[in-house]
């Protein structure tokens, strides 16, 4: 039995099973305005080291972007998109650090968040005429760089006690 | 032993470069998928009828943390019980002056309407329905409403409470419907502001104030002034009242209104059925 909760398969199934529990929490639990469950989703992406899917993984979150998409309501394939440049961050930070490395991970993060927060807000702009508060995005933002060291750290230990 | 590790390392490298280019391949159709589906909502049919199952799934895996918020809600609403009481006292003792005035005025409206001849349009079908969940999130506003084609409702119907309107319609389920909120940012309700009857566009900002933009003259506008639709466009009947104007903007040339209701405190709402005048079951 305690072999079973470090096995990989187990890893893996958790793992989808915690961006299930996060899209579908979003739907229903509103803790406030500045608490973005997706850009979460989009941590625990970027905090985890490998799957066992190689390369049908993309396909995977492309899925729960779909998934997430019917349920908020938003766009056809704009979680999708956000899961998959995260997906696309965290194996290029693998070129630069492996997973213990925190520090350069955080700012590789860091860089990926205010990429993602120019394209959407000049998507937003462009497509919906409508000029967002700028102060509210960076709030969002700034609270997921806080959440990054815990959540990098979660990870990095599931990840190095299995292997161990 | 150094061939072996060599294949392996190549495989890592093929296998590594191959989930980049998957995930290259696959933004790229995201970015389509979102550029159609804004530009032309093609799907909204399919994401109606896969939504029904996806909310079965969603509502089981989230199980704990609703029972949780709903804990919390309860302990909140103890609270504020008393506070409630009191308002609401208060509110009886006024609310039967208030309704004898409104059947006063309505009496003279009907005389009047009568007078002028004036062809009646306010008298829509309409269901009440409860609200399954907010699912407000990000830049997008929106709740999911009990109620579905079955029910005989139909994209762009109107979604109002008590107070005044909140949204429209924009997917329709076979049981449960999606509403657009006033607060989302590709909202556009056409509005105009009562006593000078100043007309304009209320367009959600993501934001607890949505604003009013190509407003012709702001000049005579004074906060606390009554906005409501103004029935232009054909989605939303006219003389819904929407909010007042919290502030004026002239720089940027638009008006904030402080909407009369907030979804996060309702637990049904009502559907008007303006644009067809079907008979809603």
């Amino acid at each position: 039995m305690e072999n079973f909760f470090i096995n990989n398969y187990f890893k893996e199934f958790f793992f989808h099973l915690t961006i299930l529990f996060i899209i579908s929490i979003s739907a229903f639990l509103k803790i406030n305005n500045y608490f973005d469950f997706l850009l979460i989703a989009s941590l625990i992406i970027f905090a985890r080291n490998k799957s066992l899917l190689f390369s049908y993984y993309p396909l995977a979150l492309f899925t729960w972007g779909l998934y997430s998409d019917v349920l908020i309501g938003f766009p056809f394939g704009y979680s999708g998109v956000i899961f998959l440049f995260f997906l696309f961050l965290k194996e290029f930070a693998t070129i630069f650090s492996d997973i213990e490395n925190i520090k350069v991970r955080f700012y590789i993060y860091a860089l990926g968040l205010i990429v993602l927060l120019l394209f959407e807000y000049l998507a937003i702009s462009f497509f919906f005429n409508v000029s967002l508060s700028i102060l509210n995005i960076l709030t969002k933002y700034f609270l997921m760089l806080i959440i990054f060291y815990p959540i990098s750290k979660i990870f990095m230990y599931i990840e190095i006690y299995n292997e161990k | 032993m150094r061939s072996l590790e060599n294949n392996s390392f190549r495989f890592f490298k093929d296998s590594y470069i191959r989930t980049i280019v998957i995930t290259i391949v696959l933004s790229f159709i995201s970015l389509s998928l979102i550029y159609i589906d804004s530009t032309k909502r093609i799907y909204s049919d399919t994401r109606a009828n896969i939504r029904d199952i996806i909310l079965v799934i969603s509502s089981t895996v989230a199980t704990p943390a609703i029972l949780l918020e709903e804990g919390f809600s309860s302990l909140s609403e103890i609270n504020n019980l008393y506070a409630e009481l009191d308002e609401y006292k208060k509110q009886q003792a006024l609310s039967s002056n208030i309704f004898q005035e409104l059947s006063i005025l309505r009496q003279k409206v009907e005389v009047y309407e009568r007078d002028l001849n004036i062809i009646k349009d306010d008298n829509y079908a309409s269901i009440a329905a409860e609200i399954f969940t907010d699912t407000s999130n990000r830049y997008f506003s929106s709740i999911l409403i009990k109620a579905g084609s079955n029910d005989g409702l139909e994209e762009d119907n109107t979604i109002v409470s008590s107070k005044g309107l909140i949204g429209r319609i924009s997917e329709v389920g076979n049981k449960v419907s999606r509403g657009l909120l006033l607060t989302d940012i590709s909202s556009r309700v056409p509005i105009s502001i009562s006593n000078n009857e100043i007309q304009g566009i209320l367009i959600g900002q993501n934001l607890k104030k949505p604003r009013v933009f190509y407003l012709k003259d702001m000049s005579e506008l004074k906060v606390g002034d009554l906005v409501i639709t103004s029935g232009k466009g054909g989605i939303f009947p006219s003389n819904i009242p929407i909010g007042t104007l919290a502030s004026k903007n002239q720089k940027n040339k638009y008006i904030e209104i402080d909407l009369f209701e907030r979804v996060d405190s309702l637990l049904r709402v009502r559907i008007i059925n303006f644009k067809l005048k079907k008979n809603i079951k």
